[in-house]
């Protein structure tokens, strides 16, 4: 399955251009983080995908078939993920999921097989009799997934999916993010939680004002490595990095030091091997987890559309 | 082949909802109190001003329980149920819960006639508590045995009319002002719903062998043709509010527009009364058209034009149905102005109908007119929206009043020369009876004329993409 977002457009009232020539594409196996500020129109992208809204212009295609066109045919292929929780105290978690597998043309036996499938997948399958506004916030957040997944889609949107859940509840929504992305689904997700993101997605799309920025230049331009030596080989290790070609700059960090490379896997391979030549062996040498953090900040310029 | 019996999800819902619902629960268990309460109270009063030896139908002991029931089960299935599947609509629609259920196989259609569907079911249940009361009316020689089954099947049938016109503010995503107006709309029902029952009663006497009925075909054409057709349209214009952006959504309700029209029309010259058949026509059909038209006009979506015909001639045909409140409203004048012309050929140019019923038909066309009027002002003023909303609006407010002269002359609330100084003066037209046909040709020419001219930049984007 390939999605292909082509030169969507999309203007609200008195002028608010959401979206503006927006252009990209993920295939089945790719979790895609898909980030920006505020109002930047992540949401309405995603609404369009999910056939909620409809664009100006421009078009989004799922192997070829426009959803514009076909939306009955994305309804079939396309989970979408809300930001808002679903909270109903006349209904229970199965009676919705059910419901849900009913909407979507399942029939029979294979409604029950759908909704125990999710509920167990999603780990609600205890919970199943409980109303919905007596689920925690996590809860209701798997309660949206599984209704996102009731039809088995091969395309998951999954707007915010992170916002306000507690630590371990995130953690675990990350694993299921991954699970499904390995087997096989293609995940389009937005989160202001960018770490987060950086877990599970195996690359980014980073927007503003309803255009896509280009963070290629900011990936390779700016890399940043942590390091940590044992105690006495620190103080030793400063010349060595700033003498490396690629090098950009060094900083203290607790024991160690984190290093801006200009040119990415190339300057981290040349400073690993100065290093070692020089017998300077570090115990931690990883790129930063907050890299894609960095890259958001330095292409965006924090503007409203 | 395996038969697999598919219930409509939305019914299913609401039904399962609806278990919960306090509301309904306390209110199926305080019915048949009620009902004895009220039955009890009747009869006793009943006994103390009627000796059993004068029973017949109709003036036997069980006729004030007859009435009393049916009061207390219209109120609940034509009144609370269909209320109760509105509001519950309406919070759902603000909420906008209803959105995730178009990322589904679902249309706006099925969901609208699962709610409909899940009222129907409830008021059944009402209604079927209700039955042992009526059947006691009989016992007591209140109302006689085809009766007994048809007032409830008549409650019924009302229940569901009123549910699925009942959906139609509900669904409805515009402005508070105009949901009022709409939910204004819902006198009409009373005056329909008044026809009906009396049309029924004729029927009902006839059957009996007692009053003859005047217009037996008529009659059966508006206690079950007249409701099934207002379910049929509420169903469509509540599917068409529903309806996401990137639907055809007003694909079903032009077509049920179309079979309204190719079916209503000719029944307007079935009866024998015309004149009241066709101004109860028109309430129904060009009236609902012209106010929901006129509450949001409606821009030519990708999917209309994606189900546009590719000869020119039949899509210039098929556009006023495709665009927004310009054609409806004109389609709604057009049907409006086409019988009446038709009213007065089949009369030969002589008028003898009586006087003060066809004033109300002028008015109306006379109204219909001035929609006509308000929503080609959208299109000529295409760059001022904000003053052919205040047109449209304007225009919708002229109908129901003079929709509300029609109601409030047919309960003899105004006395019949309060028409006179309405345009369509009655003298008028008795004069030049064929003038005021010439006058309704010109000016729907004019409108055409008017309105292709103002839409060709519409028009062009009427195609397949």
């Amino acid at each position: 399955m390939k999605v292909e977002v082509t030169n969507l457009m999309k203007t609200f009232d008195r002028g608010f251009r959401a979206v503006d020539g927006l252009s990209f594409s993920f295939a089945s196996g790719e979790v895609i983080g898909f980030v920006g500020p505020n109002g930047a129109g992540k949401t309405t992208t995603m609404r369009i995908m999910a056939t909620l809204d409809t664009p100006d212009s421009g078009d989004i295609t799922l192997d070829g078939v426009s959803v514009l066109d076909h939306p009955e045919r994305a309804h079939r292929l396309v989970g979408f993920m809300p930001d808002d929780l679903p909270s109903r105290s006349d209904t229970t978690v199965d009676e919705y999921l059910d419901f849900f597998a009913r909407a979507y043309g399942l029939r029979g036996a294979a409604i029950r097989k759908a909704v125990e499938g999710v509920e167990e997948f999603t780990g609600l399958a205890e919970f199943r009799d409980r109303t919905l506004n007596a689920l925690s916030k996590g809860m209701k957040q798997r309660v949206s997934l599984a209704r996102a997944l009731v039809h088995d889609p091969a395309v998951l949107i999954m707007d915010e999916p992170a916002n306000g859940l507690d630590p371990r509840a995130r953690i675990e929504l990350r694993e299921l993010v991954k699970a499904l992305g390995e087997n096989g689904k293609a995940i389009l997700v937005s989160s202001h939680i960018l770490s987060e993101l950086e877990e599970m997605c195996t690359s980014s799309v980073i927007i503003e004002r309803g255009r896509r920025l280009n963070a290629e230049a900011a990936v390779s331009a700016e890399t940043w490595i942590k390091l940590r030596f044992l105690p006495g080989v620190n103080e030793k290790a400063l010349p060595v990095l700033l003498e490396t070609p690629g090098v950009v700059a060094a900083e203290s960090s607790g024991n160690g030091w984190r290093v801006k490379t200009a040119s990415g896997d190339e300057a981290a391979a040349a400073l690993a091997g100065n290093l070692f030549a020089r017998k300077l062996v570090p115990i931690l040498f990883e790129p930063e987890v907050g890299k894609l953090e960095d890259i958001f900040m330095h292409v965006t310029k924090g503007r409203l559309a | 082949m395996k038969l697999q019996l598919s219930i409509n999800p939305v019914t299913l819902k609401e039904l399962r909802q609806l278990v919960r619902s306090r509301l309904i629960l306390w209110g199926i268990v305080a019915l048949p109190i009620v009902l004895l309460v009220a039955t009890a109270l009747v009869l006793s009063a009943e006994m103390h001003g009627l000796s059993p030896m004068e029973a017949t139908y109709g003036k036997g002991l069980g006729t004030g329980p007859l009435i009393a029931v049916t009061a207390v089960t219209g109120i609940v299935t034509c009144g609370l149920i269909p209320l109760f599947t509105s509001i519950r609509t309406a919070i759902e629609t603000s909420k906008a819960s209803l959105g995730l259920e178009f990322t589904t196989a679902l249309t706006s259609a099925q969901i609208a006639t699962g709610k409909i569907a899940a009222a129907a079911i409830i008021s059944a249940i009402a209604v079927a508590l209700a039955m042992p009361f009526f059947v006691l009316s009989y016992l007591m020689r209140g109302v006689e045995l085809a009766s007994t089954f048809l007032i409830p099947l008549e409650l019924l049938v009302a229940s569901v009319v009123m549910s699925s016109l009942g959906l139609l503010p509900a669904c409805s995503r515009r402005s508070i002002a105009m949901k009022i107006i709409l939910l204004m709309a819902l006198y009409a029902v009373l005056s329909i719903f008044t026809t009906s029952l009396s049309a029924f009663f004729s029927i009902r006497g006839a059957l009996a062998g007692g009053t003859s009925s005047s217009w037996p075909i008529a009659g059966m054409f508006f206690a079950f043709a007249v409701p099934a057709f207002m379910v049929a349209y509420g169903r469509a214009q509540a599917a068409a509010e529903l309806a996401p952006p990137h639907t055809d959504f007003a694909r079903t309700l032009r077509i049920t527009q179309a079979v309204l029209f190719a079916v209503g029309f000719p029944l307007i010259f079935a009866g024998k009364d015309p004149c009241v058949l066709w101004s109860t026509l028109w309430t129904l059909v060009a009236g609902m058209i012209a106010l929901g038209a006129a509450a949001r006009p409606l821009p030519v979506t990708r999917g209309a034009a994606l189900h546009a015909p590719r000869p020119w001639l039949l899509r210039v045909l098929a556009f006023p149905f495709a665009t927004g409140s310009m054609p409806s409203m004109f389609f709604a004048s057009l049907l409006a102005m086409a019988s009446s012309s038709m009213l007065v050929l089949s009369t030969g140019g002589t008028i003898d109908f009586d006087d003060a019923r066809f004033a109300i038909v002028l008015t109306c066309e006379c109204g219909s007119l001035v929609v006509a009027a308000g929503s080609i002002a959208r299109m000529i003023v295409g760059a001022h929206p904000r003053l052919a909303t205040s047109v449209g609006k304007a225009a919708a407010a002229y109908i129901f009043m003079i929709n509300g002269l029609q109601f409030l002359t047919a309960l003899d609330v105004l006395e019949r020369t309060a028409l006179r100084p309405f345009p369509c003066c009655i003298e008028g037209v008795r004069r030049v009876p064929n003038g005021h046909l010439v006058i309704a040709i010109v000016m729907v020419i004019a409108a055409i004329c008017l309105a292709m001219a103002a839409a060709r930049e519409d028009f062009k984007r009427f195609r397949k993409p």
